[in-house]
């Protein structure tokens, strides 16, 4: 019995060292891999409301300068042409969330017939994704059923007047606005500017007397350029 | 203790005693040489000059690097990094990854082990491999392909490997090519909170020993 534990052990102990020193007979590479992903985000500023124009010969056509009677209207002479000065805030790019930013323009706007408010909204892509056409979202405020709404006239960079009426209309400001913005290149490469005009016209009937203001709200969402569905 | 060696005991003891010296000469030279033999000692080593980013999305910023001494020389040729930034969803980027034996040796790969950081933000199960795997003979005369998967995922990356490569001979001089596609998923709402991946492969090379195939017929 001992010479036969003694026989295990020793083959044991054998059996550990060729372990050994096969193992010295092996090499282990490593292939190591890092990936990250990239930063959305994309910076919406404002230069504000750039004019308002006052129509006071009545011709339409907002123009301001020698020969023209038509008045630019700056905060301190709003009170003279009895106006609240209209006022635009946007809020900057949220990167909470699915790979998206949320961004924000909000109006309030209190016209009589014959102003006009122009404002540009700056959109720049300053994160290393390029991104999509934003997708929109519109908060329709006090418009529903709003006769001041469905007067105003309203262009983007100069395009068609947008067309409808209550929420449709505003669907309809959105979508002109994600189309006036689309793709941007990222790394601050992609910019966009865009301007938004908003005319109650001198023909604007009595439908829109003692309207006070309106306000109305635009959601961005940008996402990420994805080539394969692009 | 007292016991009466016989013959075939000291047989077994001499064969012990000539392991244990064996092994602990071994390892003690090892150790002794360890720090500076990663190029002089190695069985395979990394083809630098053919390790290589092939095709990457738009916008995907992806390089592979070796670690290097202050003098910019590259100090490690069994160490690889394949870094990707900038990756989205439905993006990719492929490397090329080429090892060569240059020990006396034919050898064989024995397996492929995985090892990765699984947390909240882990892009691990957004993504899926795809490759080839060579065998450039003879002189880099010609390759033949050992074997190739698709839309793997992370987690069954080794044992893929491994099926491949297990008891493929590579002999002196040899190469072994791995074009290694990385895709990710391309459902962007997965995204959503996934950061950063950080995963390493360790292939095992080993000396190769024939299969015993001469009492049976060849199979394919």
């Amino acid at each position: 019995m001992k010479r036969t534990k003694f026989v295990l052990l020793a083959l044991v102990a054998a059996m550990i060292l060729m372990g050994a020193g096969y193992a010295a007979w092996s090499q282990t590479f490593t292939i190591n891999s890092t990936v990250s992903t990239g930063e959305l985000f994309v910076m919406i500023s404002d230069e504000g409301i750039t004019s308002v124009i006052v129509d006071k010969d009545g011709d339409g056509d907002y123009v301001v300068g020698a020969g023209e009677t038509d008045e630019n209207v700056t905060p301190a002479t709003a009170d003279a042409n009895y106006l609240v000065y209209p006022t635009v805030a946007t809020t900057a790019g949220d990167t909470s969330g699915a790979n998206t930013t949320l961004a924000k323009i909000e109006y309030t706007i209190d016209l009589y017939p014959g102003t006009q408010v122009t404002s540009e909204i700056n959109f720049e892509n300053l994160g290393t994704i390029k991104t999509k056409q934003p997708v929109v979202s519109a908060t329709s405020g006090t418009i529903i059923g709003d006769d001041l709404w469905d007067d105003l006239v309203i262009t983007v960079n100069g395009g068609a007047a947008i067309d409808g009426a209550g929420q449709d209309k505003l669907n309809n400001l959105a979508d002109a606005i994600a189309a006036a913005v689309g793709a941007l290149e990222p790394n601050g490469d992609g910019e966009a500017t865009v301007t938004i005009v908003q005319e109650l016209p001198i023909t604007s009937g009595n439908e829109t007397e003692n309207k006070e203001s309106l306000d109305w709200e635009v959601e961005l969402t940008f996402e990420q350029y994805n080539d394969l569905t692009e | 203790m007292r016991f009466k060696i016989g013959k075939y005991k000291s047989l077994l003891v001499f064969a012990v005693v000539s392991l244990i010296i064996m092994g602990l000469s071994y390892n003690m030279a090892g150790a002794q040489d360890f720090r500076n033999s990663a190029l002089a000692y190695n069985l395979m080593v990394l083809v630098p000059e053919e390790c290589e980013v092939l095709d990457t999305s738009p916008g995907v910023l992806a390089d592979v690097e070796f670690q290097r001494d202050k003098f910019g020389n590259i100090s490690d040729k069994t160490n690889i990094n394949l870094m990707a930034t900038n990756v989205y969803a439905g993006a990719h980027a492929e490397f090329r990854i080429t090892a060569q034996n240059v020990s006396d040796i034919t050898l064989s790969v024995d397996e492929y082990k995985l090892e990765f950081e699984q947390s909240e933000d882990s892009l691990a199960d957004l993504i899926y491999f795809s490759g080839i795997v060579k065998i450039i003979r003879y002189g880099e005369q010609y390759y033949d392909e050992l074997g190739s998967f698709e839309n793997v995922s992370l987690t069954e990356l080794d044992d893929n490997l491994t099926a491949i490569l297990k008891y493929r001979k590579i002999d002196l001089k040899e190469k072994i090519v791995l074009e290694l596609n990385q895709q990710f998923d391309n459902d962007q709402a997965k995204f959503a909170g996934r950061t950063n991946l950080s995963y390493r492969l360790f292939p095992v090379f080993v000396q190769y020993f024939p299969q015993n195939d001469k009492t049976t017929p060849e199979s394919e």
